[in-house]
């Protein structure tokens, strides 16, 4: 029994990488819907904020993302654009991240597509500015002063989408979806703190504890909180989609995790009495 | 975007994916192929980008129409390459003063408020509210969780006060901390592995749509591949250290 534990505790972590492969990829071929969520307040905030914007209202959404953090954030963007589109609010993106531009504008391409919405009308894509901090101040007084055309290159003050609209304080709501700095402490600190406006976020997993923070003392209106956070987003909007399906295998991921840390401790107690 | 340019997206991805994950089963060339593509394409996205939309559009437009404001935080910017030839890199200071001036200046008082005065007010809590009629709307929840909120902030601020010794009370009430820190930990790393596994489904389950008849089973041919490539290179590293041996 004893050189069966001490084998086991000197367990090759390969062995390990092809268990993790096996609980990810199971759910991917055969889905088990394991799980039923229900939605938390921080995410709740979020689309109550959104529900409770008039029609034709404008926000503004940053994606700060690279393509590193796509399964996590992708999801959410997408969930959210497709619930303000529902809506009927217009919508303005930009992001503060270079590498994840691209991403930026599939995200609401792809679903201004899905809901018949027309670039310049109803939204529009402002594209990536360098220096975080210089950008969000200059936005909370004027925004064409440092966007004076979109990421197409069109004249942004003579859209349709834009009219009305001078600066942060103009906009309805700002949502931030972010994988570090520059990201939302950079939105609050220059931006919602300062100009009044109210501001919410979708945030990676590993920067979830660290924002917290910031939802208690009301800064933040709500917090979608990584892949769980965006399959309750989807769930709300009543459109299950990838982060949905990914909940069995994180659930399954986490479930060996946890046998793996009991089986490991279990092992070291044993060994003490044998 | 066409069938074929969506089929050849497939096969980079699929492939790169693979070639990234096999450094799980030894480091081996196919990775480093990967990483230094990666880097490549990550730096050099960000450059064209950069130079486009920033330089073309906000240094070279304007003065190709007569307005030259922008060339004095140009000079600026580029004073600070100076720094590359050390008898002129005094030159780079000028700059340097003007990011830090202006950096400092925008992120102090923001910081303070945000980060500071405004969690502070966050932290005191009142245990009950007055309801406008006077009497007590108390919250067992509410109260219990402004409790904890006090003593965890009290007690950990106690584990990083360095100016007394730690002994007696302070020493208990430190103790506290520790355990509160713990939880945040804790709570930090289960959210961490939550957050690498939802990395891991994302990239299976573009591997597994890439599997499919629709992108030629690019998955499962980059697989083999990968698998052969690997086993050549072990093949190779052992029959080397058998050599060396001899």
């Amino acid at each position: 029994m004893k050189r069966f534990l001490e084998k086991l505790s000197k367990l090759d972590r390969r062995i390990i990488f092809v268990l993790v492969v096996f609980v990810v990829m199971f759910p991917i071929i055969k889905p088990l819907n394991l799980q039923k969520l229900s939605p938390t307040p921080a995410v709740k905030g979020i689309y109550d904020m959104v529900e409770s914007i008039p029609e034709g209202q404008p926000v503004i959404i940053s994606f700060d993302f690279d393509p590193g953090s796509k399964p996590e954030l992708y999801p959410m963007a997408v969930a959210f654009c497709r619930h303000a589109f529902k809506r009927n609010l217009r919508v303005i993106g930009m992001n503060l991240w270079v590498p994840g531009t691209g991403l930026a504008d599939d995200i609401l391409t792809k679903t201004a597509k899905e809901a018949g919405k027309v670039y310049g009308k109803d939204y529009v894509f402002m594209g990536w500015q360098p220096q975080a901090s210089a950008v969000i101040t200059q936005m909370g007084t004027d925004i064409y002063g440092i966007y004076a055309k979109d990421q197409r290159g069109s004249d942004l003050r003579s859209m349709e989408v834009m009219k009305g609209i001078k600066s942060l304080k103009d906009m309805a709501f700002m949502m931030e979806f972010g994988a570090g700095t520059p990201g939302i402490e950079e939105w609050i600190a220059y931006g919602s703190d300062k100009f009044g406006f109210k501001i919410g976020t979708g945030s990676t997993a590993v920067n979830e504890t660290t924002l917290r923070p910031y939802l208690q003392t009301g800064q933040l209106v709500g917090l979608i909180g990584a892949m769980k956070g965006a399959a309750e987003y989807e769930a709300l909007i009543n459109h299950p989609d990838t982060a949905t399906a990914g909940m069995d295998a994180i659930g399954m991921g986490h479930m060996l995790i946890l046998g793996l840390i009991l089986l490991g401790n279990g092992i070291v107690i044993a060994l003490k009495f044998l | 975007m066409n069938e074929t340019m969506m089929i050849l997206g497939a096969w980079i991805a699929s492939g790169l994916t693979l070639f990234i994950l096999s450094f799980l089963y030894e480091d081996n060339p196919l990775f480093k192929v990967a990483e230094h593509l990666y880097l490549g394409v990550s730096v050099g996205y960000s450059l064209a980008f950069t130079i486009f939309n920033v330089w073309w559009a906000k240094v070279v437009l304007p003065i190709s129409v007569g307005d030259f404001f922008p060339v004095i935080p140009s000079i600026l910017g580029l004073l600070l390459v100076t720094r590359l030839h050390p008898k002129h890199s005094w030159m780079s200071r000028y700059g340097f003063a003007l990011i830090m001036g202006y950096a400092s200046g925008l992120a102090i008082p923001a910081t303070v408020t945000t980060s500071f005065l405004k969690q502070v007010e966050g932290t005191i809590q009142p245990l009950f509210r007055l309801a406008g009629t006077g009497a007590v709307d108390w919250n067992w929840g509410v109260a219990i969780s402004g409790i904890l909120l006090a003593v965890g902030v009290i007690s950990t601020l106690f584990y990083f006060f360095f100016s007394v010794e730690h002994k007696g009370v302070i020493k208990k009430i430190s103790r506290v901390g520790i355990y509160f820190l713990m939880v945040y930990m804790g709570a930090s790393f289960g959210t961490t592995v939550m957050g690498r596994f939802s990395l891991l489904y994302g990239r299976f389950f573009d591997l597994y749509t890439y599997g499919t008849p629709k992108y030629s089973y690019a998955s499962i041919v980059m697989l083999l591949v990968v698998i052969a490539v690997v086993a050549v290179f072990v093949r190779k590293g052992a029959k080397n250290a058998q050599e060396n041996a001899h």
